[in-house]
């Protein structure tokens, strides 16, 4: 019961920015009225009405994820989401599914490294049963041995599915665990198999009294509502749900990279896929919005630099792309290449290593800058196409980077930077020393693997 | 195969919706009609004179505009030796027209902002493209420039031949995907709708441009082609598409007739070997119906039933109360001319045949035994329920009223849609149950490690067994 928020970050990110000031007949404003609201038990609420369609979406994300796990139980937080969905004291599990697609919900979960959401859309007239649901799982769930049990063997299926069966799936699980060494993003959020054997019923009571207090969540409601009539119901269901005390835990932090770093995975695959990935900065931080820009001119879509190179003029891969992972601890950028069978592994790194060079010493151009501006509006807005696209983006702001008003600065962010920051900050970054070279192919166990070329110019 | 199937066709009550009454209508242009029903978003149809009918569908609530176009063939329409045509027309619209160049193209729809995207089906193709309403001008001369001049350039064909080669290799390595696209081919056989939407490798590497030219001139013509405009586009816009669009000509297109698959006599299986595959990719299915058979809604909430949702009964069994997938489901897809019937699942290579015979079980129930009321009542309210989000957006309401023409099914289906739901009974369900669902003749597909494998399948031996490379 659970998608893996992988991407959310691209939903603000992934584009680029401009030199020159921005006319204001050039920017788009979208304008979102927000209420928000705080119980007695602490639970924050974001209420922003909207009448176009007869629906409502409701969000509850929790200020946990998998870097709050411990080692040796790798995986609770999302295993955990999915025994969310086992029932609690009013509503049985299947009487929970039940009901929401009797009432023609489209409701699931997704875990990430910083939080878990649960999200339902559903029709606006169904306010109150999801309000029943969801503070009923909040206040009373029941876990037991056999649904452990049986849930346990589906994450291991999800598991198989997403990552040992899947060549991009072994490729983000590397990158993460090489990047990081210390900090707890290096494992996966979907945790090692020998971890999920190793949860028990009581590691999962211990994680929910600690975790999924209503101090430690956001409820946002998106939608054809009325804010007061939503107040007044969540209040009816919620008030009665006592806090824990909670204190987040310090996470360790990752040391400076000081040299590069690569690791081979072997499976029998068609073509070599290839991530070189730097660790970065937090979402929200001031390089943050530098980093989504570079991200997007470097390599999003077939007009982005690594596009034209490595696929369409040297036709080495079938598919690059850049990404920029927007977190509450260090980001990662990472750029994928999939080669062609047979594409040259060291063609494919001197180019990306050569463009790199020039991302770090020469000025993106001005028409690079305007594209950039436009990329970054289309993307702001496709994010707000429907009540569930906005009641994440709030709850994305809310609970990454503290307040859902950073949705509206977003743009601005954005456009501040110029040319000469973008050259700065790739400098800082994307340097040779703090590279990690992952690459996913059929290595032979005695033969040696692909040694890492260097750009001429990029020493 | 067709992803557009699967849009949720439900209606829904809007209440703050804008009619497009500003529209200025040009000499030249017939308005078919003016719809404001309440159920749905208002919109307007028109027919251009060089005959493409338009939808335009007002939406200013964002900064968006798109245009969205469906032709009325797709991959079915590829010649014998020659499949994987189709495909190849829809993505070289966008690499070179009479004026400019691929990067050219990428350059200037990246630099406002602006995509474009196009993808041929079985029965369609669709060609997209969508921008912020700050360049609305600059998309639609973008859309109409790649749509009706491509130039073909014999350069951009070797480059996209050695890309879909490649993609057809690669596509292995996505076990699911591959599972399903395996099953297709499995399923029908030789009716058209048993091609590989890429084609197959052989053909692929002999296409040649005159055949490319050709589908591109027989089949996305105006009088084939259905427009929609959506979203915040000017009062002008017919004026414009009339301008922009009258040169790009008519012209007779054939009409085909495929008719169904061959019948499945008792249960067929295939095993496709991968031998590191840590899992087993199921699928098993049979041929169902087309899109225009008036069974359609009532064989949608049969289905619901057994495979839609977490509260299908295969999900109830399959993955909650025994653990053996994480994703399990049943799907129709109906097509123009028949369609087909699928359970999709995946499990570890160990637990496959128990898999196996668990779906069965629940299948043989579900046709023996029927269905409840109380089932069909929480199917209807499944579909109707959804109904609201299947139209969210105008966009989405484009698709469905794009789709329903390419059908030739009325609107009614959308503004009807909860009354006629309200209808069907538990009987009618139990009624097409019997009639469609055929768990005694069906073909088998499985995608795993063939050694680990085959021994557990003892009981369905026979088994095809073939290597990817064979379907490719």
């Amino acid at each position: 019961m659970t998608l893996k928020l992988i991407l959310f970050a691209s939903l603000f990110c992934a584009s680029h920015s401009f030199a020159t000031p921005v006319k204001e007949n050039q920017k788009i404003k979208v304008k979102i009225d927000v209420k928000k609201h705080t119980l007695a038990n602490g639970l924050t609420i974001l209420l922003h009405e909207d009448k176009s369609a007869p629906l409502v979406s409701y969000h509850t994300w929790f200020r946990v994820g998998s870097k709050d796990e411990e080692i040796g139980y790798t995986g609770i937080a999302h295993l955990f989401e999915h025994m969310m969905f086992k029932g609690a004291k009013r509503y049985d599990g299947k009487t929970f599914d039940r009901l929401l697609a009797a009432n023609g919900a489209s409701h699931n979960a997704f875990t990430t490294r910083d939080f878990t959401a649960y999200h339902a859309t559903l029709p606006s007239h169904k306010l109150e049963l999801i309000i029943d649901l969801e503070s009923d799982r909040m206040a009373n769930l029941q876990i037991s041995e056999a649904n452990l049990k049986s849930e346990r063997e589906v994450v291991k299926e999800e598991r198989r599915y997403r990552v040992e069966d899947s060549p991009m799936g072994l490729l983000s699980e590397a990158t993460y665990s090489t990047v990081f060494r210390q900090h707890p993003y290096r494992w996966p959020i979907i945790g090692w198999m020998a971890d999920l054997d190793r949860i028990t019923v009581e590691k999962c009571r211990e994680f929910f009294t600690k975790y999924y207090s209503p101090s430690n969540a956001v409820i946002v409601v998106a939608g054809d509502f009325a804010s007061d009539e939503a107040l007044r119901l969540i209040q009816k269901y919620y008030n009665g749900i006592p806090s824990h005390p909670f204190v987040a835990k310090k996470l360790p932090e990752e040391p400076p990279q000081t040299s590069m770093r690569q690791r081979n995975v072997s499976k029998q695959v068609q073509n070599e896929s290839i991530s070189i990935a730097f660790k970065t900065v937090p979402a929200g931080h001031p390089d943050y919005y530098d980093l989504d820009i570079l991200a997007g001119v470097f390599g999003e879509g077939s007009s982005s630099r690594l596009y034209k190179k490595l696929v369409y003029d040297q036709q080495v891969a079938s598919a690059v792309g850049v990404q920029h992972s927007g977190a509450m601890g260090p980001g990662v950028f990472q750029v994928l290449m999939q080669l062609k069978p047979g594409g040259s592994h060291d063609q494919a790194l001197q180019t990306a290593y050569s463009q790199m060079w020039d991302l770090r010493n020469k000025l993106v151009t001005p028409k690079e800058m305007e594209k950039a501006r436009n990329q970054v509006m289309r993307n702001y807005v496709d994010a707000l196409r429907t009540v569930n696209g906005k009641a994440m983006a709030l709850a994305y702001n809310e609970i990454v980077l503290g307040s859902y008003e950073f949705l509206f600065k977003d743009l601005d962010h954005y456009f501040n930077v110029t040319a000469e920051s973008l050259r700065k900050v790739a400098a800082k970054y994307l340097n040779t020393n703090q590279r990690n070279l992952i690459v996913v192919a059929r290595f032979a166990p005695t033969a040696p693997a692909p040694q890492e070329p260097e750009a001429k110019k990029d020493e | 195969m067709n992803k557009w199937l699967f849009v949720l066709l439900i209606p829904v009550l809007f209440s703050c919706t804008t009619a497009d009454h500003k529209t200025t209508v040009p000499e030249g242009v017939t308005t078919l009609h003016k719809a404001n029903p309440k159920k749905l978003r208002p919109y307007s149809e028109h027919t251009l004179s060089n005959g493409l009918r338009v939808l335009l569908i007002k939406d200013d609530s964002l900064p968006l505009i798109g245009f969205h176009m469906l032709v009325k063939s797709g991959y079915t329409r590829d010649q014998a030796g020659a499949w994987g045509t189709s495909q190849m027309v829809a993505a070289l619209l966008e690499k070179g027209t009479q004026k400019r160049n691929a990067t050219q193209i990428a350059d200037d729809l990246a630099q406002i902002g602006a995509d474009f995207s196009a993808a041929a089906d079985a029965d369609m193709t669709y060609l997209s493209a969508t921008g912020l309403s700050l360049h609305r001008e600059k998309v639609l001369e973008n859309f109409v420039e790649i749509i009706t001049k491509p130039s073909f350039q014999d350069v951009e064909i070797e480059r996209l031949r050695k890309q879909i080669l490649a993609r057809q290799t690669q596509a292995v390595d996505n076990a699911s995907q591959f599972a399903s696209q395996a099953f297709q081919e499995y399923l029908y056989g030789a009716h058209p709708y048993g091609r590989q939407p890429m084609g197959k490798k052989q053909d692929v590497a002999k296409i040649k441009k005159a055949q490319i030219i050709r589908f591109y001139l027989e089949n996305v013509r105006p009088n084939n082609s259905i427009l929609a405009v959506v979203g915040d586009y000017p009062d002008q816009i017919l004026i414009q598409l009339e301008n922009a669009l009258k040169a790009w000509r008519s012209r007779r297109v054939k009409t085909l007739e495929y008719g169904k698959a061959d019948p499945i006599q008792g249960v067929k299986f295939r095993l496709v070997h991968k031998a590191d595959l840590n899992q087993a990719q199921i699928r098993m299915g049979h041929e169902g119906i087309s899109r225009a058979n008036e069974d359609f809604l009532t064989l949608r909430l049969a289905n619901i039933i057994l495979g839609q949702g977490f509260s299908s009964r295969l999900v109830d069994q399959v993955r909650d109360n025994l653990g053996l997938t994480y994703h399990i489901s049943s799907d129709l897809e109906a097509m123009l001319n028949t369609g087909g019937f699928e359970i999709s699942t995946f499990t570890r290579n160990d637990k496959a045949s128990e898999a196996i015979n668990e779906i069965l079980k629940v299948y043989k129930k579900f046709v023996s035994e029927g269905v409840t009321s109380a089932e069909v009542e929480n199917a209807k309210g499944f579909l109707q329920g959804g109904f609201g989000r299947a139209l969210e957006t105008a966009e989405r309401l484009a698709y469905n009223l794009l789709l329903l023409r390419s059908y030739g099914i009325s609107d009614s289906y959308l503004t009807d849609f909860e009354d006629n739901v309200d209808r069907i009974s538990a009987a009618d369900v139990n009624r097409v149950i019997k009639t469609y669902f055929r768990p005694e003749h069906m073909k088998v597909l499985v995608f795993s490690n063939q050694s680990l494998v085959r021994p557990l399948l003892k009981q369905w031996e026979p088994i095809e067994v073939k290597s990817p490379s064979d379907l490719l």
